[in-house]
């Protein structure tokens, strides 16, 4: 005999699966994810040469394009971070608040075979590679954390290709940043939740770049603190990371940023001449009064090309960066320095030459991080 | 398709179940057959006209056998069954392995045809030997509606990874079979079950086993090599024996009944019973379709090994076209050979050794099922005993702090431990008595594994089944 009782489990079994049809229909198609940084698959153009890729794109698409979608995305955070893994979302959860990448051995061969080529074709330009700390080499002590080995392996590989090229002055300021700090001060110059440092990393950073440049005697003077000032925001901080995690981690970080005090007086340029002036708030962050920022909110865009000249400047010289994103916070102590600072991320470049870029060089810095081979900068440097 | 996909369990479910339910009786299996074909082609557009083919041509030498009636010619008919259908699956699924392997062996340079290998070409070709063998054996009449023969082979619960079900345990539901709400209910745990063994346990596992085996390298450590194949070992259990729950579930919503393809091999004290545990539907098929027909265990102790050795070689080779799938047939010949002559000293062995040791050596077995080369299975091997570490850094604490959870419920999970105890709940007289408190129970246990894996498939693209190569 039947039992109808069975129909308490069938009815809100095929209830659901109806519910997420339904769903699924009225719902509107998302483009991307933040959480996993990725495009969502749209709905395909049917190719009946291959259909078997039409029926692929639609497993795809209605996986990319489950109702509430988001909600679930941020329940699995949950559920994982709940078990105490330590292994999440391809990040690594150290003391329980501290999000830190993994790291992967790099091969620098190409991108240092270039610099040192330009080195030898400008030799009238000072060169300057600084190899920037990435946060997992600087705080290999936080709790639960010791699984970084491939970010030394980079480092010392760097340092060895450098090793005998002595026109080309390697700060290493990945070691400098992890030895010469305390971890309590080395916490406060990272961000937990973020790829990147804050303005006292970065500062600490740039200070060293510039006290070896002046060691060297390079530039004439040292750096002058009284010229810049830390400022805090009180605001919330969307880090990097934590948006991989639909914000489970706390918000709640130390916002630094340096500025120049007379960063007023300074002109900025996207071009070589004085046609296309911008004003400083096209290059640098001023999300300042916002109630959450980012990384890319407060510190300088990652723009192609710009030219920030400081009149003032205590050294008559032009410096080019070349960088990545951990340069951003210190755009206004390079300017505080150099008459002229011309920041080039070659991620973006497209309208400059490198020959252009270089006409009136008197310095090149480049400000790239240990692990990061920079693959769109060693396409630019054209040799 | 598979049934771990958001697409299967939200789209094509509902809207077959909905149908199939609502049509006449006498519709059901068409719309099953046209579901099935549906959900064959969505994987293999193409290859399932291959699949059509393969059926139309058994279903003729099925009518042959009907129609003739002499000893010798029916013999001739089922040969050119078996010729065929062991060309159709050589063709398929053996040629590139066949020609790349003269070529090395005899240094000739054939050229290797790309030949695609379509979706559950083993399973479905077994399904169709099947019917033709016991049409031949007379246990059941040749079908004589094409249609019925098509649904029997490619039902889409078991067309890509089985069960093998054989012809005539199926062909009386084929033409009666009652649907009612408690099958359907049963249907739905059980689907339930293999869901969340899929999604929640094999998928998660088999990230770990990923990490640590690989091809080409092999992992630094002992330890990493050992975790990695335990964790393969829960994995393929818990992904195939899932894909059966998943299939037997969908039959019994259905209607269909299809006997159990796993009982918890793990718990087996002996090689043989753990091949009686393990993928018991294919085991049942070489067992009455070669093993006895060869003489089986009624014979001589020498034909009994020979008989073992063909049986094993062919499964060996029917799992996959590669020299480890051949050795690790051999492996288990060897084992169950040795098992047959030494019944009597092994029976003396404690309980608890003959478990630890089937345990060990099923782990060495699949160490050479889940290897692409020979040196590979081997380099692991050595790695496994500490004769020889690899250069795969793996991080086996990290990897047991952070699935540890995952891996206990997998051990747990792979004995009757859980069933047993939810059996003995069920008896309690406080659930005994209350009927709907069960249901309420089931409901919210299914509803909860299906918002869990939910949570799980929406999230990962990390959904392999194994045995769909085979």
């Amino acid at each position: 005999m039947d039992n109808k009782k069975a129909l308490l489990l069938i009815v809100p079994f095929f209830a659901i699966l109806l519910v997420i049809f339904a769903l699924s229909f009225l719902d509107n198609d998302n483009l991307n994810s933040t959480e996993e940084a990725r495009a969502l698959t749209q709905f395909p153009v049917m190719d009946l040469n291959n259909p078997q890729y039409t029926t692929n794109n639609i497993n795809d698409y209605v996986t990319d394009q489950f109702p509430y979608r988001k909600i679930l995305l941020k329940t699995y955070s949950a559920l994982e971070l709940m078990q105490g893994k330590r292994d999440v979302r391809d990040l690594y959860i150290a003391d329980g608040q501290w999000l830190l990448s993994k790291t992967y051995k790099a091969d620098f061969t190409q991108l240092t075979g270039h610099v040192i080529a330009a080195s030898h074709k400008y030799p009238d330009v000072s060169f300057w590679y600084a190899i920037l700390p990435v946060k997992s080499y600087c705080l290999p002590d936080l709790d639960n954390y010791n699984y970084d080995t491939a970010s030394a392996e980079n480092l010392a590989a760097l340092q060895k290709i450098f090793k005998g090229h002595q026109q080309i002055h390697v700060v290493d300021a990945a070691d400098y940043m992890r030895n010469n700090f305390t971890t309590a001060q080395k916490k406060q110059q990272w961000y937990k939740t973020d790829y990147h440092w804050n303005a006292l990393g970065a500062a600490a950073t740039a200070e060293y770049i510039i006290d070896q440049m002046y060691q060297t005697k390079v530039i004439s003077a040292p750096l002058d603190q009284t010229k810049l000032q830390i400022n805090q925001i009180d605001a919330l901080y969307q880090g990097d990371l934590n948006r991989r995690f639909s914000n489970l981690f706390s918000m709640n970080e130390t916002i630094t940023t340096v500025s120049a005090v007379d960063c007023d007086s300074y002109r900025y340029y996207f071009s070589a001449d004085d046609s296309q002036s911008v004003a400083r708030d096209t290059i640098i962050g001023s999300a300042n009064d916002s109630a959450i920022v980012d990384y890319s909110g407060i510190y300088t865009y990652n723009i192609a090309y710009y030219r920030v000249v400081n009149s003032d400047a205590p050294e008559k010289k032009t410096l080019v960066i070349f960088k990545d994103s951990l340069e951003n916070p210190t755009t206004d102590i390079f300017c505080s320095v150099f008459e002229q600072v011309i920041v080039m991320d070659a991620r973006n470049s497209e309208l400059v030459t490198f020959a252009d870029v270089m006409k009136n060089a008197d310095l090149v810095l480049f400000m790239l991080h240990q692990n990061n081979p920079a693959d769109e900068t060693r396409a630019y440097i054209d040799i | 398709m598979v049934f771990s996909s958001v697409i299967f369990l939200y789209f094509f479910l509902p809207i077959v179940m909905l149908i199939y339910w609502a049509v006449p009786y006498r519709m059901k299996n068409y719309v099953c057959l046209i579901a099935s074909l549906l959900f064959y082609a969505w994987g293999e557009p193409v290859l399932v006209f291959l699949m059509l083919g393969s059926i139309v041509v058994n279903y003729f030498f099925g009518l042959m056998l009907d129609r003739f009636t002499e000893k010798g010619t029916r013999k001739w008919i089922v040969t050119g069954s078996v010729i065929f259908n062991l060309c159709f699956l050589g063709v398929f699924k053996y040629s590139v392995f066949i020609i790349s392997s003269t070529n090395s062996f005899l240094n000739t340079s054939f050229n290797v045809p790309e030949i695609a290998l379509p979706l559950g070409i083993s399973f479905f070709t077994f399904q169709a030997m099947s019917y033709i063998f016991d049409v031949y054996r007379g246990k059941t009449a040749a079908q004589r509606n094409v249609f019925k023969v098509a649904l029997y082979i490619s039902a889409f619960p078991k067309v890509i990874q089985g069960p093998i079900v054989q012809y005539s345990t199926i062909v009386d539901q084929i033409d009666h079979r009652t649907i009612s709400l408690n099958k359907v209910a049963s249907g739905i745990i059980k689907f339930a079950i293999g869901l969340a063994k899929k999604v929640l346990l094999a998928n998660i596992i088999g990230q770990i086993t990923d990490s640590i085996i690989i091809s080409g390298s092999t992992p630094s450590t002992t330890t990493a090599a050992w975790l990695g194949i335990i964790c393969y070992a829960l994995q393929i259990y818990f992904d195939f024996s899932g894909y059966s729950d998943m299939a037997i579930g969908l039959a019994r919503m259905m209607g269909f009944e299809f006997e159990e393809n796993f009982r918890y091999p793990y718990i087996s004290k002996s090689v043989s019973e753990f091949w009686r545990r393990w993928h018991i539907s294919m085991g049942a098929w070489f067992r009455d379709y070669l093993y006895i027909p060869l003489g089986g265990s009624r014979c001589s102790k020498l034909k009994q090994i020979r008989n073992i050795l063909i049986v094993w070689l062919a499964t060996g080779i029917w799992h996959g076209a590669g020299w480890t799938f051949i050795i690790w047939g051999l492996y288990f010949f060897v084992l169950l050979a040795a098992e047959r002559l030494l019944a009597s000293r092994l029976e003396k062995i404690p309980s608890m050794l003959r478990h630890v040791s089937t345990l060990l050596l099923v782990l060495f077995s699949w160490v050479i099922f889940r290897s692409e080369t020979i040196v590979d299975a081997a380099n692991y091997f050595l790695c496994m005993l500490g004769v020889k570490a690899g250069e795969l850094i793996v991080n086996s604490s990290l990897l047991l702090h952070d699935n540890w959870l995952i891996l206990v419920l997998g051990i747990v999970g792979s004995t009757p431990f859980i069933a047993d105890f939810v059996r003995r709940l069920l008896d309690k007289p406080l659930l005994r008595e209350s009927n709907n408190l069960v249901w309420i129970l089931r409901m919210l246990f299914v509803c909860g594994m299906l918002c869990l894996c939910t949570v799980y498939m929406a999230n990962s693209s990390y959904n392999p089944f194994i045995y769909f190569k085979f």
